[in-house]
């Protein structure tokens, strides 16, 4: 057993199965470290960031068979845990590199409208909160029914940011990538992005508001800094507001929405039929308004 | 390394061991010469515990001291339905233990279904240690793939008890599937369809380069063989009342030779078109002994288990869309379990899959087999195979509403992580208590509870704005971690839920001394 394994090295970890507990333990730990140290999960799988679906299919089941922990299962306590650690690094990065459902990288904290009720409407408390609690709840009941709660859109995404942050799929990290690919796959991550915006476009068009809004929130999410995502965003949440009777909340979701993007016309319709009145600071003309209906 | 790690399909009826020589599973033979053994365990009056073929043997004289089907109440609440519909049927005594589980009354002692389990993998051991003339110390069990943690947890009791460290909990479909697949080292997409002595289950497994994962599993953990022969034995007994007009069903010793008759006549009319069920001397009546003798056809037979054979087909088709798999995309369909020698049975499969299930695999060994290959892998012999398998249930939190909050859904492969955020529901909330379930009901009180804890000095804030972010890790021995953290102050807590299989750990290190 060498006393340094290569990242990339998934034919060396084969001696592991054999090694000394000691040896198992530092290149466990040395694997943990880089995999915590590398942002893209191109690179945690040490695969091209262009690679095709086929290799990394492949790359990831040669590193599970490498690092699974039941390889470990005769091992002691803690090696065990490395392993598991390891194993969920790899597995994290191999579903990036091939997850493209949008529904599945929704935020944990409103993965679905009924998910953000239980999330606030939430855990237990204390046996005398008990009764309050249950008030509360009956409260919030009566003024939304349990599958349209209370919205809070700017939780979900600031959480969702912060991993973003923390896990950033920033094309200026990893090793493998040179300039050109950064490009590709700026270029590729757009065209994605388009097709699950027209997607997200084409449920709202069909009232699928929940589905609209979780591929909203993920796309606002992931490109932070395009308005149009969180325009619409604020723009879907609205309309579910507003088909739950809550028309004040429903005209704040729209003003925000105005916010992001003045030119939205769905958002400024819903609010003049509303009774909110044209937007003082609005800027939007018939000219905007034909903008909008000719594309 | 340390001595060898046997391989043991404990199972509702029988059970089998395996052991990996020079690569490969060897089935091991018991004293009788049997590849199997009756998952029997029995108390003679004298005291003496008597497992297995001699168990069997002595049944009829002694049905309310001998155990069989153990593993249909292992891990099971007494008031739970299956319990109550199983102590209805049974010639032995099911009674509420102090914890609430269901144990069994042997005379004046109160037994708990791990202890009995212990007593066949005891068995187990000793004819693996009887073969290869040295000691075990290590085993991988077999269970159901539709066992809950708190069934898997005293499963794993029960090795305890038996002197052996259970290292994996392996589910039986994906044992079967490990034999079977590394003996044709080909990638497939297979289905394993599993129909027991007590439990169903289906797991829909993709092979590719030596990696075994399984995509969906489903199934029912009250359905099985026992479940027919029931039926049979209710028919039976309907018969007999209207016939003679006595009621059978408080006699232990009829109803264990009806159990006896109704399983053998199920298994012959799986290879012959009729049979015959002769009981002599039944019962007495007022005109004399009350003898049983009927013809049974198999046409009848399936008549009399028509729903039992429909029921098999949900569970299929949930696993199919589970796994995102049309029948014609499965390449191959295996038949593990006694029960799936049944004709009907197959033919079901047929009719579901579409294709003729494979032969040349013993559906009664394939699952020791399996968990032979399993042991392999851990110690090294078989580097070129791994397992991902999944998680059956969801796992998930309790919110207000008795509602079930998802963390980790049914069929992720694990190990895995996954994380959730929650928030107060009160006004200057300083406490949350997370309790943690296990099933795939909406309804929170319809799951399994597997444990709770509190996380404590949450800072003050209006209901709602106080966030607490909770992390599921569940490892590769489907052992799970929750941790709680509040967003905001980063207080956190967690614990290892161990569920609780009923035996405190006195209980167990009590059971687990070496008898006199």
């Amino acid at each position: 057993m060498r006393g340094h394994v290569e990242w990339n090295g998934v034919g060396e970890m084969d001696g592991l199965l054999a090694a000394e507990d000691g040896a198992v333990r530092s290149a466990l730990g040395q694997e943990l470290k880089r995999l915590k140290g590398v942002a893209e999960p191109a690179a945690a799988l040490g695969v091209g960031a262009d690679a095709s679906a086929g290799d990394v299919r492949a790359r990831f089941l040669a590193l599970v068979k490498a690092y699974h922990p039941n390889r470990f299962a005769r091992r002691p306590p803690d090696i065990k845990k490395l392993a598991n650690e390891v194993f969920l690094h790899l597995r994290r990065a191999h579903q990036r590199m091939t997850d493209r459902q949008p529904a599945q990288l929704a935020p944990p904290s409103a993965p679905s409208a009924a998910g953000a009720a239980a999330g606030a409407a939430a855990i237990g408390t204390s046996p005398a909160g008990a009764q309050a609690a249950a008030a509360v709840a009956a409260r919030a009941s009566e003024v939304s029914p349990p599958s349209q709660p209370k919205l809070d859109v700017d939780a979900a995404l600031a959480a969702r940011r912060r991993r973003v942050r923390s896990n950033p799929s920033s094309p200026t990290t990893g090793p493998m990538a040179g300039p050109v690919q950064v490009l590709e796959r700026v270029r590729r991550r757009d065209i994605e992005h388009k097709e699950r915006f027209q997607t997200a476009l084409a449920d709202l068009g069909r009232g699928q508001l929940e589905s609209a809004r979780n591929a909203l929130r993920t796309l606002a999410a992931e490109s932070p800094s395009d308005r149009r995502f969180r325009a619409y965003l604020h723009y879907v949440t609205g309309r579910m507001h507003e088909a739950a009777g809550r028309a004040s909340d429903a005209l704040a979701e729209y003003d925000r929405a105005l916010s992001f993007d003045p030119d939205l016309e769905p958002a400024r319709g819903s609010r003049q039929v509303l009774g909110g009145g044209d937007k003082p600071d609005g800027g939007g003309g018939a000219g905007r308004r034909g903008r909008w209906f000719r594309k | 390394m340390a001595g060898r790690i046997i391989g043991i399909d404990l199972g509702t009826t029988n059970s089998c061991v395996a052991v990996l020589e020079g690569g490969a599973p060897v089935v091991i033979h018991n004293q009788e010469g049997g590849r199997t053994t009756p998952s029997m365990v029995s108390w003679t009056p004298a005291g003496e515990v008597v497992v297995g073929s001699a168990s069997k043997r002595q049944m009829v004289t002694n049905p309310a001291r001998t155990v069989f089907g153990v593993k249909r109440l292992i891990g099971r609440r007494f008031d739970a339905p299956q319990a109550t519909r199983l102590a209805a049927a049974l010639p032995y005594q099911i009674v509420p233990a102090r914890n609430g589980d269901a144990w069994v009354r042997i005379g004046d002692r109160d037994v708990s279904p791990q202890e009995i389990s212990s007593q066949v993998l005891r068995k187990m051991k000793q004819i693996a240690e009887d073969y290869l003339g040295e000691g075990v110390a290590e085993a991988i069990v077999t269970v159901p793939a539709y066992f809950d943690e708190v069934q898997r947890r005293a499963t794993r009791d029960a090795g305890a008890v038996a002197g052996l460290e259970v290292r994996a909990i392996l589910n039986e479909p994906t044992a079967a599937a490990l034999a079977y697949g590394v003996q044709k080292q080909a990638d497939q997409k297979l289905a394993v369809f599993d129909l027991g002595g007590g439990t169903f289950d289906i797991s829909i497994l993709r092979i590719e380069s030596g990696v075994f994962e399984v995509l969906a599993t489903s199934g029912d953990t009250d359905l099985g063989g026992d479940d027919f022969d029931r039926r049979v034995i209710d028919r039976l007994l309907e018969e007999f009342m209207e016939a003679h007009g006595v009621d059978l069903r408080s006699d232990a010793v009829a109803l264990q030779r009806l159990k006896e008759a109704a399983e053998r006549a199920k298994i012959e009319l799986s290879s012959s078109m009729t049979t015959e069920i002769n009981l002599p001397f039944l019962a007495s009546g007022p005109g004399g002994p009350l003898h049983l003798l009927r013809e049974l056809g198999r046409g009848e037979l399936e008549g009399i288990c028509v729903a039992l054979i429909d029921a098999l087909e949900g569970p299929c088709r949930k696993a199919l869309s589970d796994s995102r798999l049309e029948s014609a995309d499965i390449d191959q369909v295996l038949l593990v379990g006694g029960m799936t020698r049944m004709p009907a049975v197959a033919a079901k499969v047929v009719d579901i899959f579409g294709k003729q299930p494979s032969k040349g695999v013993n559906p009664d060994e394939i699952v020791a087999m399996g968990a032979a290959v399993q042991s392999g892998l851990m110690g090294g012999e078989l580097a070129e195979v791994v397992l991902l398998d999944v998680t059956p249930h969801s796992l998930g939190v309790k919110v207000t509403g008795d509602r079930m909050s998802v963390v980790i859904p049914a069929n992720t492969t694990i190990p895995t992580r996954e994380q959730k955020a929650f928030a107060t529901t009160d006004d200057d909330q300083s406490y949350v208590v997370i309790e943690i379930y296990q099933g795939q009901s909406e309804r929170v009180s319809d799951n399994r509870f597997l444990g709770r804890f509190v996380l404590g000095d949450l800072p003050s804030r209006p209901a709602g704005r106080v966030r607490v972010e909770v992390s599921f890790t569940l490892d590769a021995d489907g052992l799970l971690e929750v941790t709680a953290k509040e967003t905001e102050g980063g207080r956190a807590a967690s614990v290892r839920i161990e569920a609780a299989s009923g035996l405190s750990p006195a209980e167990l290190a009590r059971l687990s001394e070496p008898r006199p």
